[in-house]
Order: C-alpha cells, then sequence, then structure tokens
C-alpha cells in the first residue's frame, strides 16, 4: 500500500507542475480589450448592481443607476458573465464585440428547478410533496469517504450518524423518526434508477446531486420499501458540446479528538495508594499513544466527460486510500463509473448505459483495541522483552484478570481484513413515440461479494488461546436484477391545464448466499487465514462451517398523475401495487395509493415581497416488508444433535411457523407543508409538518407452544406512531459583485415517537407486550441489567436505571427506592432519560469574497441522552485492582468525609446516564479559485482547506455524543447496524471508536 | 405496404422490441406475477420425512432439549439455592442485577429471569415431545408408519415429557398441563401439583413397561425402561412433598426393578462417573452425552474456574471465576474421603481429584498461579479479614491452609458480596476438566445413576421402617461409603452438616452422605425440602454487604414463582402463594 502511496505522490506532483507551466504560457499570450454596454429588465427600464464579471477571473464591474457598465483590459476569448438576484445569469462571449447590451429574464431561482422524484422529475413549483434537494455545489465538502456525508445536516429531518471514528464503519440513516422496528430502518436508495441501490458503491465525487423524499406521498411510488424515505442519488452526466478532464483530489490527516479520558501513571498510583489496591509494574504507558495513528487519506478522481449532439460521456476513476486512527486499520478502494448517453432515429431513442464498480480492501482493526486502552493500567508496559514467563505471548505484557487484554497486543498479532466489490450495471431505453408520450425500458443488474478473514495468532493472549491459532472466514454475495418499464405522457389538456401521467411495471429478484469457516490449531502463523485446510481443527471434528442461499422477489404496477391547473393549482395521485414472494400465500400483494395537492396563494395575495407562496398538503401509504425469506413458512432445520445408537446424528425440528397471514407493514403519512420564496428569493425555503403511523408492524414474536410448532413466529401486529416539525431556510444575505454570504438553515423538531401498541393476535392467541425492559449492560458483573424500557403507549427509548442520590459517609452507595419497599431491587429501575434526539439542527454559512470562498457548518442535536458504559463499569474506585478508571473516579467519593465509593462493583444508575446535547463545527473550508482567464485549456482551478468534525460543544462526558439508534450490544463485528435493535437506542457501548477530527487539503482542475 | 405506412409499423416496433427484450432479461422462465418462494437452504415439511433417518431425527429434537439440563437454568434453581454452591459477587464481578445472591438468599422474585428459563426448559420438553408424538400418530394414521414401530417411539416420548413434567412439578409445582398437542389450549389453566402428579403417575406407568430393557449403545443417552422406573421413583421419593401421600413401598419397587435387573453396578472408582471419557460408566442409568462439539451446554469449566485456570487446563477460552462451594459443604467431606480430594499446597499442586478444587492452583507446566489482580480484603468488613496470604498473589482457592489475626481457620468466602475475595470458595471439580479444553465440557452427565438409587431405596427402607439402624438401609448407604473409602456408619441419625451446632437430627447422616455422594448432581434441593430444612437457608447463608440483600426464610420458597412474563402471556395461570 505504502508504496503505491508514494507514486501517487509523486504523479500528483508532476502534474502541479505541468500545471505551472501552463499558467505562464497562457498568461503571455493574453490581448487587451475593452468592452461597455446596458443592462435592463425585461420591461426595458435600466438596472442597476448588476453583477458583471469576467467568467473564471476577478476582473469585474457593477452597472450604474443607468444600468451601464464598462470593462476594459479584457482578452478575446473572455466571456462576461451578468448576474442579479432573482434574475437568470447570463453569459455573453465577447469574440470581436466592443458593446454589449443585455436583457436580464427574472427567476425565482430554485422554483424552476427540476428535481427528480420517483420514476421522473418534476418541477420544485408543481411539487406537492416533501422533497428536499441537494446538489453537488451544496454538498459537504472536505474528507468525505462516503455519499452520505455530503448531505449530513443539509437535510431537514434527516439524521446521518456515526459516533467515533472506524473508517470502516457505515452511518445509521434515519429520516422523521422511526417508521419500523422489524424491517429496514434507513431510507431506500435509488442511484440512476436502480432501486435498492448501495451507496457504498458509488463515489462522492461522481455525485451531481441528492434528493430526499421525506413525505408518504412522495415515496409511495416506491410504495413498499419506501417507509423509511427514499434517497434518490443522479451522478454526473456528460455535457452536449463540451469535452472537460476534471481532476479532484485531496490529502487528509485524521487525529483522535477525544478518547475516554483515563488516569494516567502518575494518577493511577494515587488511586491505587488509597485504595489499597492494584499492582504498580513500574513503568508509564499511554495505552491509546501505542494503539493509535495519525490517519492519513489521500483520494484521487480524474474524470472525462463531453459529448455532441448524439453522444454525451463521462467516466470516471476513483482512487481512495485510507489509514484511521487505529493501527493497522484502514482503507483501499478503486472505483469506476461509465455514464453513456446515445440518441438515434432523429432523437426519438435515448439509450443509457451506466457501469459502476467499486473494489474496497479493508483493514479493520479491533474495537476491543481501544476497549482495552482504555482500560489497561498506564503503569504496565507493552512488552516483557526477555522475559520467559512472558515467551508464550511474543512477550507482550499480559495480566490474567478478567476481560482484560493487551491493546497493542491484539492489533499487533492478529488480523481482519475485509474485501468487497460492489457492481452495477444498467441500460435504459426511452423513445419518444409521439410528442408528450414516450415509453422506456430499463434492465439493471447490481451485486456484490464481501469476503471478511480474521486471523488469531498462536501466541495470542485474547480470541484465540490456547487454540494454536484461529481462524475465521466468511464470504456473503448478492445480487440482484431489475427491470422496469414505464410508459409516459406530458400534454396539455385544455390550454391552462397540463397533465402528466406515467404507468408502469416493475419486477425485481434478489439473491443471497454465503459461507463462513472457523477453525483453528496451525502448526504455524505463517498461513493466517490463506490455508484453511492447514487448520487441525477439521481433521479433529472441532472446525465449523456453514453456508446458505435464498432468494426473494418482488413485482410491481406503479402510476401517477400530476395536474397543473394554471400553475397556480397542482393535484398529484399515485398508486403502486406490489407483491412480495416473502409473505403468506393469502396476502402476498398490497396497494400503496397516494394524493396530494398544492395551491400557489402567492398568486392571490399580490404582495410585493412574496415571490411564492406554495401550501400543499399530502397523504401517502408505503410499505415495509421483513429483511428475510421465508418467514411465513413453517421449515425444518438442524437443531442439535442427537445420541443414537452409539453415535451422533443431527436432530431436526421447526424453526419458524407458517404464518400464511403475514403481510406487509404499512405506514400511512399526512404531510402539511408550505414552500415559499420571498424579496426576490433572497429568502427562500419550506416549513413542513408530518405525522405518520405504522400499523401492521413485522414483529418477531414469542408465541405460545402449543399450538404453534415453534415458540417464535414473525406476525403483523401492533402500531408506532411519530410526528414532527421541520424547516428549511436559505437567506442570501449579502449579494454583492465581490463579497456574497448566504445562510442555510435546517431544524427539525420531533414531536413524538410512540410505540402504540405492540399486541395483537396470531393463531388464535392474544399476545400482548405490556412492559418489556431490553438490552443488558453485560459482563464483568452487570448481566441481566436491562438498559431501555419499551411499553405500549409511551415514548420509544426510554432509559432504564436506578435514581442515583448520593455517596454517604460510610462510602455507600445510595440509590433512590423508588416504590419506598425499603429495598434496592430491580423494581427500583425508573425512567431516566430519552436515547432520541428530540431536535436536530443544521447551519451553514457560505461566504464567497472575491476569489477565496469560506463555509462553515455547524450542527446541532438536542434532547437525547445516553447511557456512558465505561462509566458504568469502571468510575468504581475499587475496581482499579482489575481495570484502568477514568478520571472520574477520583470523585466518587462522599463529599464531606472523603471516603471513597466501595459498596459497589458498577451499577447503571441515573450519574451515568448523561444529557449529550451538542453542537459540533461539522465541516469548515477555506478555498480559493484561481483566475484561470488568461489559462488556455483550463476553465477552473481552486484549491482549499477544509476540517471536519472540528469541536463539540457538549457536557456529555463519554467520547462521541452523537445519537446511538438501535443497540447491536458488543461484539467483534465492525459493521451491522441493521441488526442493531431499534427499541433501544441510547447506549453508548464500549465498542466506539475514539472521536477523530481531520483536516484536509485539496485541489479541483478542470481542463 | 406503402413505404410511409411500414416507417410507421418500425417506428412502433422499436418500443416493442425494448419491452420485449427486457421481459426476456427479466427471466424467461419467470411469470411476470409469480411470488412462490425457493427455497434452498432450508426444509419445509413436503420434502422431509421421506426417509427413516429423517423421523429419527424428528426423535431427536426431543433429546436436544436436555442440553440445558446440567449448568443452564434448571441447575441454578437445583443448586444455586442450596449449601452446595453459590457464587459470591467479587468486586466487578458476577453482580449482574443482584440475581446469584438471591439464588443463595432465597429471595428470589417472580422477575428473576432464571424463573422463566427453568420454565421454558421444561415446557420447551414438553411441548416437544407432545408434538412429536402428535407427529407419529398422524403418520400412524395416514399409514406412513406402522402402529407397532410408533408404539416405541411414542412411550419413549412420553417417558421424555414426564421427565419435563417431573422438573416443573418439583420446581414450581402447580402448572398447567398440556398432554395433547392439537387440542392443545392457547391459555391452559394451572393444575395443582398433585394433579399434574397423579397424571403423570399414571402416564408413566403405562409408558414404561413399553420401554426397550437394553442397556447398551441402542439406549446409552435415552431412556429406557430402567431410566422410566429411576424417574418413578424420584416421583415416589417425593411423593410426600408433591401430594402429601408418601410412596415409601412404591419408591422401593421402582429402585427394585433396576437393582433386581442386574445391568447396573457401582463403578469400583467413583470418578469413573465424571471423566471426560465416561461414556458407558456402569453406573449410567440415564445420561445426557454432552460433547464439547455435538451436544454442547455442560460449561461447568466456565462457570467455577478462575481466569488463572486457564492456564492449568490450557483451555481456549478464559472461565468466569465464578460458582464456588460453601465451606460447611466441603467439611462436611472427611479428608479421607476420596469424594473430597486434596488441596494444593505451596510446593505442588493437588494430586487426587476430588468434588473440590482447592488450595493453590498450579499451571499445565507446574508452576504456581500468581494473581496480579488480587484484592486485599477490606480492612472495614466483618468477619475479619484473612491474612498470610503471602504478598497476596499465590492462587489459593478457598484460601485452605491460611488462619485470620485471631487463628481461626480462614474464610473460605469472605462475604457475598460485593467484596468477596477473587480466590474465595473452593471450585467444583467433580467432572474431569479436558486439557486443552473447550467452553462445552464432553463429559456425559448422569441424570439417573446407580448409587442414586441404591440411596433412594436406603432412604425409603429408613423412612419406612423409622429405624435409624435400619440393617438394610444401612448397608446399602455403607456401600456407598465403602467405595468412598471411609468408615461404615452405625446409625443413620447425625448433626446437618451446615448446622453442626444444632440438634441431631433424624436420617441426619443420610442427608450428609446423600450431599457427599451426590454433590452438584442437582438432588440437594430435594434432599433439603425432604428433610424440612429447605427455609434454613439463614444457617448457610453467608453475609452480604449490598443494599437490599435480605435472607427469605419463608416456606414459599420451596416453590419458585412464575415468572411474571409467564402470566402476562396466560391469565389463566395461577401465581404461587406467597410471590
Amino acid at each position: 500500500m505504502r508504496t503505491i502511496q508514494n507514486s501517487l505522490f509523486l504523479w500528483r506532483r508532476c502534474i502541479l507542475s505541468l500545471l505551472l507551466v501552463v499558467f505562464f504560457v497562457s498568461i503571455a499570450s493574453a490581448q487587451q480589450k475593452k468592452v461597455t454596454g446596458k443592462v435592463t429588465e425585461s420591461s426595458g427600464s435600466p438596472l442597476p448592481g448588476v453583477t458583471v464579471v469576467v467568467k473564471g477571473s476577478t476582473t469585474g464591474a457593477l452597472t450604474d443607476m443607468d444600468g451601464n457598465y464598462s470593462l476594459s483590459n479584457l482578452s478575446e476569448s473572455a466571456t462576461l458573465q451578468f448576474s442579479f438576484v432573482g434574475m437568470k445569469t447570463m453569459e455573453v462571449p465577447v469574440s470581436g464585440k466592443t458593446s454589449i447590451n443585455v436583457v436580464m429574464e427574472e427567476e425565482t431561482i430554485g422554483i424552476q428547478e427540476v428535481v427528480a422524484v420517483g420514476y421522473g422529475t418534476q418541477k420544485k413549483k408543481e411539487l406537492t410533496s416533501s422533497v428536499s434537494s441537494v446538489k453537488s455545489d451544496e454538498f459537504v465538502k472536505g474528507n468525505i469517504s462516503n455519499p452520505v456525508q455530503l448531505i449530513q445536516g443539509k437535510v431537514s429531518g434527516l439524521s446521518i450518524s456515526k459516533p467515533g471514528g472506524n473508517p470502516n464503519e457505515g452511518f445509521n440513516i434515519r429520516l422523521r423518526g422511526l417508521s419500523t422496528i422489524g424491517a429496514n430502518t434507513g431510507p431506500l436508495v435509488v442511484i440512476d434508477g436502480a432501486v435498492g441501490g448501495s451507496l457504498d458503491n458509488i463515489d462522492p465525487n461522481d455525485i451531481e446531486t441528492i434528493n430526499v423524499l421525506k413525505d408518504g406521498s412522495a415515496a409511495s411510488i416506491y410504495g413498499t420499501r419506501g417507509s423509511s424515505g427514499v434517497i434518490l442519488v443522479t451522478t454526473k452526466q456528460g455535457k452536449k458540446g463540451t469535452s472537460e478532464i476534471e481532476y479532484n483530489g485531496y490529502y487528509s490527516a485524521e487525529m483522535i479528538a477525544k478518547h475516554t479520558d483515563v488516569m494516567n501513571a502518575t494518577e493511577w498510583r494515587a488511586m491505587s495508594k488509597e485504595t489499597g489496591l492494584g499492582t504498580d509494574f513500574g513503568y508509564d504507558t499511554d495505552w491509546f499513544k501505542e494503539t493509535s495513528q495519525t490517519g492519513q487519506s489521500q483520494n484521487h478522481n480524474i474524470s472525462v466527460s463531453g459529448g455532441n449532439d448524439k453522444t454525451t460521456y463521462r467516466a470516471s476513476l476513483n482512487y481512495r486510500d485510507a489509514t484511521g486512527v487505529m493501527k493497522t486499520s484502514g482503507f483501499t478502494q478503486l472505483n469506476g463509473r461509465v455514464n453513456l448517453r446515445q440518441k438515434a432515429f432523429n432523437d426519438k431513442l435515448t439509450v443509457d448505459m451506466n457501469m459502476g464498480i467499486t473494489n474496497r480492501k479493508s483493514e479493520y482493526g479491533f474495537s476491543d483495541a481501544f476497549k482495552f486502552a482504555t482500560i489497561f493500567n498506564p503503569t504496565a508496559p507493552v512488552k516483557m522483552e526477555g522475559d520467559p514467563a512472558y515467551a508464550k505471548w511474543d512477550y507482550y505484557f499480559n495480566q490474567t484478570l478478567f476481560d482484560y487484554f493487551n491493546p497493542v497486543q491484539i492489533l499487533e498479532q492478529n488480523k481482519n481484513v475485509g474485501d468487497n466489490t460492489m457492481s452495477n450495471v444498467s441500460i435504459r431505453g426511452t423513445y419518444d413515440i409521439v410528442k408528450g408520450l414516450s415509453v422506456d425500458a430499463f434492465y439493471a443488474s447490481q451485486g456484490s461479494t464481501a469476503t471478511t478473514s480474521r486471523y488469531y495468532s498462536k501466541k495470542s493472549f485474547w480470541v484465540g488461546s490456547n487454540t494454536n491459532g484461529m481462524t475465521d472466514k466468511i464470504e456473503n454475495k448478492s445480487s440482484s436484477q431489475l427491470f422496469e418499464s414505464t410508459l409516459k405522457y406530458n400534454g396539455n389538456l385544455m390550454s391552462d391545464l397540463n397533465i402528466s401521467a406515467l404507468g408502469g411495471y416493475s419486477y425485481q429478484d434478489f439473491s443471497n448466499e454465503g459461507f463462513n469457516v472457523h477453525g483453528g490449531n496451525f502448526l504455524t502463523d505463517a498461513f493466517t487465514y490463506n490455508n484453511l485446510g492447514a487448520a487441525l481443527d477439521f481433521k479433529n471434528g472441532i472446525g465449523s462451517a456453514g453456508s446458505y442461499k435464498n432468494t426473494n422477489k418482488l413485482i410491481a404496477f406503479f402510476g401517477r398523475v400530476n395536474l397543473n391547473l394554471n400553475n397556480i393549482w397542482f393535484l398529484s395521485a399515485s398508486a403502486r401495487y406490489e407483491g412480495s414472494s416473502k409473505f403468506g400465500t393469502s396476502n402476498k400483494w398490497g396497494m400503496f395509493p397516494s394524493l396530494s395537492g398544492a395551491a400557489d396563494i402567492s398568486k392571490f395575495l399580490n404582495v410585493d415581497f412574496i415571490d411564492n407562496l406554495k401550501v400543499r398538503a399530502s397523504y401517502g401509504m408505503t410499505g415495509n416488508q421483513p429483511s428475510d425469506s421465508y418467514l411465513s413458512l413453517l421449515r425444518l432445520g438442524p437443531q442439535g444433535n442427537f445420541f443414537y445408537n452409539g453415535k451422533f446424528g443431527p436432530a431436526y425440528a421447526p424453526v419458524s411457523n407458517a404464518n400464511s397471514d403475514l403481510k406487509w407493514e404499512k405506514k400511512s403519512e399526512i404531510d402539511l407543508g408550505v414552500d415559499f420564496s420571498l424579496l426576490k428569493s433572497k429568502v427562500s425555503g419550506s416549513f413542513d409538518f408530518y405525522t405518520r403511523t405504522t400499523t401492521n408492524l413485522l414483529f418477531n414474536y414469542e408465541v405460545p407452544v402449543p399450538p404453534n410448532l415453534f415458540s417464535q413466529a414473525l406476525v403483523n401486529l401492533g402500531e408506532i406512531k411519530s410526528s414532527g416539525l421541520e424547516l428549511t431556510l436559505n437567506w442570501s444575505v449579502i449579494q454583492k459583485s465581490d463579497f456574497t454570504y448566504g445562510v442555510s438553515f435546517t431544524p427539525s423538531y420531533n414531536l413524538e415517537n410512540t410505540l402504540v401498541s405492540l399486541s395483537g393476535q396470531y393463531n388464535g392467541a392474544d399476545l400482548k407486550y405490556g412492559v418489556r425492559d431490553l438490552e443488558n449492560m453485560g459482563s464483568p458483573g452487570q448481566n441481566q441489567t436491562p438498559l431501555v424500557r419499551a411499553e405500549e403507549g409511551k415514548p420509544i427509548g426510554q432509559l432504564l436505571a436506578f435514581k442515583f442520590v448520593e455517596i454517604d459517609k460510610n462510602g455507600n452507595l445510595i440509590l433512590e427506592d423508588i416504590n419506598g419497599d425499603k429495598t434496592i431491587d430491580a423494581n427500583d429501575r425508573t425512567i431516566v432519560g430519552n436515547g432520541l434526539p428530540k431536535f436536530i439542527f443544521g447551519w451553514g454559512n457560505d461566504f464567497k469574497y472575491k476569489n477565496f470562498d469560506f463555509s462553515v457548518f455547524f450542527r446541532g442535536v438536542f434532547g437525547h441522552s445516553l447511557i456512558n458504559s465505561f462509566r458504568s463499569f469502571y468510575e468504581v474506585p475499587n475496581v482499579i485492582g482489575s481495570y484502568n478508571l477514568p478520571k472520574t473516579a477520583k470523585d466518587m467519593r462522599n463529599a464531606e468525609t472523603g471516603v471513597l465509593l466501595n459498596n459497589s462493583s458498577g451499577t447503571t444508575s441515573s450519574a451515568v446516564v448523561e444529557k449529550a446535547n451538542f453542537v459540533s463545527l461539522d465541516n469548515m473550508s477555506l478555498g480559493y479559485s484561481f483566475d484561470v482567464s488568461q489559462m488556455k485549456g483550463l476553465s477552473k482551478m481552486r484549491v482549499y482547506v477544509a476540517g471536519n468534525n472540528l469541536f463539540y460543544i457538549t457536557k456529555y462526558k463519554g467520547v462521541d455524543p452523537n445519537p446511538r439508534y438501535g443497540d447491536s450490544s458488543e461484539s467483534l463485528s465492525t459493521e451491522g447496524s441493521f441488526s442493531a435493535n431499534p427499541l433501544a437506542p441510547g447506549i453508548d457501548r464500549r465498542a466506539t471508536w475514539s472521536r477523530t477530527r481531520s483536516v484536509s487539503f485539496g485541489i479541483n482542475v478542470i481542463f | 405496404m406503402k413505404s410511409k405506412e411500414r416507417y410507421t409499423m418500425k417506428k412502433l416496433l422499436i418500443p416493442i422490441k425494448i419491452i420485449l427484450l427486457g421481459i426476456i432479461l427479466a427471466g424467461s422462465n419467470q411469470s411476470c406475477t409469480n411470488l412462490d418462494e425457493e427455497l434452498y437452504s432450508s426444509v419445509t415439511p413436503s420434502n422431509f420425512f421421506k426417509t427413516e433417518e429423517e423421523f429419527i431425527s424428528a426423535l431427536g429434537a426431543a433429546y436436544t432439549q436436555f442440553g440445558g439440563y446440567a449448568a443452564g437454568d434448571p441447575a441454578q434453581l437445583q443448586v444455586m439455592t442450596t449449601d452446595e454452591m453459590t457464587a459470591p459477587t467479587r468486586g466487578q464481578d458476577w453482580d449482574d442485577g443482584g440475581n446469584w445472591r438471591r439464588l443463595h438468599l432465597h429471595s428470589w422474585t417472580k422477575e428473576d429471569g432464571v424463573m422463566s428459563g427453568a420454565w421454558n426448559f421444561g415446557f420447551n420438553g414438553v411441548n416437544t415431545a407432545n408434538r412429536l408424538i402428535y407427529q407419529f400418530t398422524s403418520l400412524v394414521e395416514s399409514g406412513q408408519v406402522k402402529q407397532e414401530v410408533a408404539d416405541a417411539y411414542i412411550s419413549e416420548l412420553k417417558t421424555v415429557r414426564g421427565f419435563f413434567y417431573w422438573q416443573l412439578v418439583d420446581e414450581y409445582g402447580n402448572v398447567p398441563l398440556v398432554t395433547d398437542f392439537a387440542k392443545a389450549e392457547a391459555t391452559p389453566k394451572t393444575e395443582t401439583r398433585a394433579n399434574v402428579y397423579n397424571w403423570l403417575i399414571t402416564d408413566l406407568t403405562a409408558a414404561v413397561p413399553k420401554l426397550s430393557k437394553a442397556v447398551d449403545g441402542t439406549t446409552y443417552g435415552r431412556l429406557n425402561y430402567y431410566g422410566g422406573q429411576t424417574l418413578l421413583a424420584k416421583l415416589y421419593l417425593n411423593a410426600k412433598v408433591y401430594t402429601g401421600t408418601a410412596q415409601w413401598d412404591k419408591t422401593i419397587a421402582a429402585c427394585d426393578e433396576v437393582i433386581n435387573s442386574g445391568k447396573y453396578s457401582l463403578e469400583s472408582n467413583f470418578f469413573a462417573n465424571f471423566n471426560v471419557n465416561n461414556s458407558g460408566s456402569k453406573e449410567f442409568i440415564f445420561a445426557i452425552p454432552y460433547d464439547k462439539v455435538f451436544f454442547t451446554g455442560f460449561n461447568l469449566v466456565m462457570q467455577t474456574l478462575s481466569y488463572l485456570n486457564q492456564a492449568t487446563y490450557n483451555l481456549s477460552a478464559q472461565p468466569w471465576n465464578g460458582f464456588c462451594s460453601l465451606e460447611e459443604f466441603y467439611n462436611s467431606f472427611d479428608n479421607a474421603d476420596i469424594r473430597k480430594g486434596e488441596p494444593g499446597t505451596l510446593t505442588k499442586p493437588a494430586t487426587k481429584r476430588g468434588t473440590f478444587l482447592a488450595g493453590y492452583q498450579y499451571s499445565s507446566s507446574g508452576e504456581i498461579l500468581k494473581d496480579d489482580g488480587f484484592e486485599a480484603p477490606n480492612l472495614n468488613r466483618k468477619p475479619a479479614p484473612l491474612i498470610g496470604d503471602l504478598d497476596g498473589k499465590p492462587f489459593n482457592f478457598g484460601s485452605i491452609g491460611l488462619k485470620n489475626p485471631d487463628g481461626t481457620p480462614a474464610p473460605q468466602i469472605n462475604e457475598l458480596g460485593p467484596q468477596a475475595l477473587r480466590q474465595a470458595g473452593v471450585r467444583i471439580g467433580k467432572w474431569e476438566f479436558e486439557m486443552g479444553g473447550l467452553p462445552d465440557m464432553s463429559n456425559d452427565y448422569a441424570v439417573f445413576r446407580y448409587a442414586d438409587v441404591l440411596l433412594m431405596k436406603a432412604e425409603a427402607l429408613w423412612r419406612k421402617s423409622g429405624n435409624d439402624k435400619d440393617p438394610a438401609a444401612l448397608a446399602l448407604v455403607n456401600q456407598i461409603r465403602a467405595r468412598a473409602g471411609v468408615p461404615a456408619l452405625t446409625s443413620l441419625d447425625g448433626k446437618l452438616s451446615f448446622d453442626l451446632a444444632g440438634a441431631v437430627v433424624p436420617g441426619g447422616e443420610l442427608f450428609n452422605e446423600l450431599g457427599r455422594e451426590l454433590a452438584i448432581e442437582k438432588s440437594r434441593r430435594q434432599s433439603m425440602i425432604r428433610w424440612g430444612v429447605f427455609t434454613s437457608v439463614n444457617k448457610w447463608a453467608l453475609p452480604a454487604y449490598n443494599p437490599g440483600d435480605v435472607i427469605v426464610t419463608d416456606p414459599k420458597t420451596n416453590l419458585f414463582p412464575v415468572h411474571k412474563d409467564k402470566l402476562a402471556a396466560n391469565p389463566n395461570l395461577t401465581q404461587n402463594p406467597g410471590y
């Protein structure tokens, strides 16, 4: 990896030198010229204050009171750019002229904009539902490795969260609160029409726009998978009549911004002395220093694009190389994409071909390394070189304590790598039959293969101890094929009534298969995970292997009609009738309708400063299906073994119940909204109120046996409800020729998120959920300590703990006796917070001064609490004999007598359930665009420096105050937010990586 | 055709072709609205039950239920609640919401997960047996299986069901009676303990005679005729507790069915029953054939050993330093008793394996194990702390041989928690720990053992005659003692091992002998209840310092509570009195 990195650095240096040469040559060839002219409105009246600049430079002027301007020292090849708030920007090439007069057209920025909606596009002014659109120039800048980071904080109501700085961990995306608890909680992703795409197979540099279909009516055209919202990604296309080569590159350094603040050797010794516990080994080790590094990443993106009347194309190649802040972590990724468009048959036929392929090779590191760096004795050495007692561990220092392992040893001895390849190819043919009527057919194939390989050394004292080496190899493959065909019509029924309609058919099948192998006992560490046959475990019959395959299908018919009367009244109706193979025989199909309308009341108001004021109301229904296939069938599977006639044979038993009634989860959503544009579009935005109810929730319920054959069944029952408010506000505060300042503000407020009911009927039995306490703090010593209470009729995410009262004079932990029965037991746990945030905002500030651009983006999340696991386990003075403590442990004493806490070995009390409100400086960037008007062959050159996650303002004592939307307890796995339990948010587990901040330097050049 | 028309045709053909192409791409063999599911790696009844092996594999499901018996929730209810074993809270470890301490102190509640777990263990077994009986019956009715073939399976399944119902009737007493899968109610009501007992006896006395009398590989790991008789003997032995009416003659008769068959005998080496390779012990009447790979669930090695012992047995995983035995129980074994074992000393590891793992611990290469994490006892605690643990590091289970400052022997377990010492308590070493072992052990676990049958008969004889010198009873007990290398008893009366300061109790020595022979084999709680001393928990309970810890000596504790979730799921259930 390093060699590649070095050669790429060299290569980039060459490019820079080349650019400088081009720059000087261009200056030498420049010519001189003067141009004057007048700018008027369409009414003929002059426009003062219009910005006239030479494109690609800082040379410019403002028109005077009579609309006149004058510019000198222009080159023949210059192009003049005229811009004014509320008007369309115009460009006129000088090409020999000495006088250029311009008539500017009015524009309500954003309103004419065309946005992608499901199966087509729509003018923004005609939208009747809640859709947010983010274009590439509004994307978050800097160290961006995943496309969702581009819109983090930019879309009101869309929360994108990843606690800790693990470069290989995915983001948790949640739109408008929780809409399901048994199916997929993340939005559906559609990339260039390919439904169910993976954001990981697309490089952020290749994205043109990201649209988010937020409400039920917008999403319902994707009916069955739209319940958690839909993200539409449009990739960049080549433009007619151009030929461009673009290079984007950055180098980024990532540092640990915060790790758990634990005692250093001096503090540890003081505490050890006071408690009389613990062994001082005489060293002074900073375990975070030993396990972490400065993460470095570089990213290079080259694209070529262009086209003529018949053909447009864009091809790009992206290379990323990143090392994480944990030693041995990082990835290299290569991604290629080709988008091709060809017209034929008198431009009636358009064929689009898109191809993308991504390969990522990851080194995951081990989350446990940071966990153990937090709790490892700071007086212990990393290694005991030469001490024979430690030879069996390759001289790494270890102590035999419960759940306590040398973090450096973990990282240096063992390997944990992944290799993921994703691909998609698609072809679309669109044929214009007659004007306004077109038909298209679309085929897309997507695939992914993910391999994870782990090896634990023979000398490992952790996983794999005494197993003579241990390996895991896991491969998961998935593929899907999509075929869709739509017929579209757009035309005027009467002079002022426009109709656009579409109808379509969709077929998609999915296949998943994989295998896993686990075994150990190697003669040598040399093979690692590459020679499974060498593991003696397989010969001894204690290695294990497994494989699986499943498939499923979705078939749908869908249609939509949009009416536009007079550009004032808008109406839209859509329906999708969809079937899934995953459901019971009597309930395969479901209908998902929507109806929405809007009126532009500015036409009636006639208020000067209101350009546009549209009120909208919508209703839409969407669905959700289970994540697994075959859940409606009675299946038998191997359930352990059975000793029969002197040998073991497999025992088969039911593993699922038949449920022929299994059907779609249904979410209905009402959205009331206002879109506005004021003061010639200086201020624009929208406001939404939504309320959504999900019924027939898919939930894996414990059912009685008998009458059922198996003790669990996937059942449709229950209801959850959420509602909230969202605002999007864009304000061009200052618009001057050499200085602009714009603000965007996207707050959202969650009014409720309620588990209305999780009870119902199944196979003759009344299933009653009532109150359930979920999750578990875990070992050591806190098993059977539930942390979250799920309760019908109550908000989702109630955090459960004892109420901390005080540490009394004798050092006893005093907890509140909630039920007054004079004993403290499980019944005294009570609700002490909620894990889900109430209020989220994004606040962006964009400045432009001459050739400089500067942006600052803040994000705030409020109202959620987190259970701080590290404090719960280790903020206990008397565990110093086994573990290092957080610095705050020294305060765990009676204030008066100074006696340390001594009757607790770790308790989850309200003291460790903390409010985690925060405001973060997510992104700050400063860019400079060179004046390229004098440089031949160069149409843009910008250099920038950007910072990401620069600081957090929060009182939360843990590492990262970002919300935890679901709990997946603690495991070795580095990914897997899908299996996380959405009913149990708010638990900050010990597996969380340290929080990081990064600084990047980048360049963007277009030839 | 005119050229213009041809052009129009061509124009229309293109979109049609696109659609056709798409449909072909979508899969030529698929109907465009077909949503049937195709299965690859799982089976449904429609493609199963085709061969004899597949039938037998279905029967196997009844036996896989036993996996949780030896070390799971039922074991915690039967063992943890007595003086045989406890799990003190050792600093950070083993607090777990106080549930281990509650088991020790008899202050368990209907919220405790173990109450749900043991209930599930019982009813999952019952329901699986019911389901399989129903399946086999249906197969006979449909003519797929012959009546006489099915009969043997059905009788065996009824005996398996009887076993699980015995567990339920013993632990919870009053439980719903579900005997027919097809006619099962969704919310069955609670039956009285006596009714469940009576049904059980009727059902078992009909089924057991039809079981195989073979004692060989064909019945190993399964309930045969003698397993059925031992199950009946267990029920009769405890009949007075379950119903109020004693059944000593029936106990003796059921035991005699086993003893007089001549098919079982005592192993000369007591530990032959507990070694890793103990399959086919002549004492096993019904054993669970645990295996580290094929039949997992017996993880005592994890539960009882210290982290440090990973080096003693080169284990692949780090043990949990939890379960240990109490001082009085350890001391109830004579030092000469070969069942007790010898403690390790500062100079050499233990030379004789025993029921207990005590004293200093060594690595597999013979080095003494030192505990870097040793925590000196808190000087503010009572009883007085032990001293003399050298520099605190050599690891000594139970602090064997050490003294308190006042010269009294060091406590084996200084307190129940939260600051029990890491080395507190002697550990359970009865089942051999395999060198290089996995978390799941391969030792088979005797559910019914011949020695147990001999002792059951002895107890029934003594209780019937009321004579503490009953020669027949003494002969049986002394058979057991002879093997253990300890002198014969002359009277069955004596002081109870956990109450040596108390009075001589009728059958006290028999009680102690039952404890020694069947230690950790899930018979202690039943013995304590038969002797009426299970509620004397205050006599053996350790001091606890956690707020909220209380000792409960209420007679209600002879039964466990029905877990709250079970009550919530079935409104027809009745909670046991006092909970």
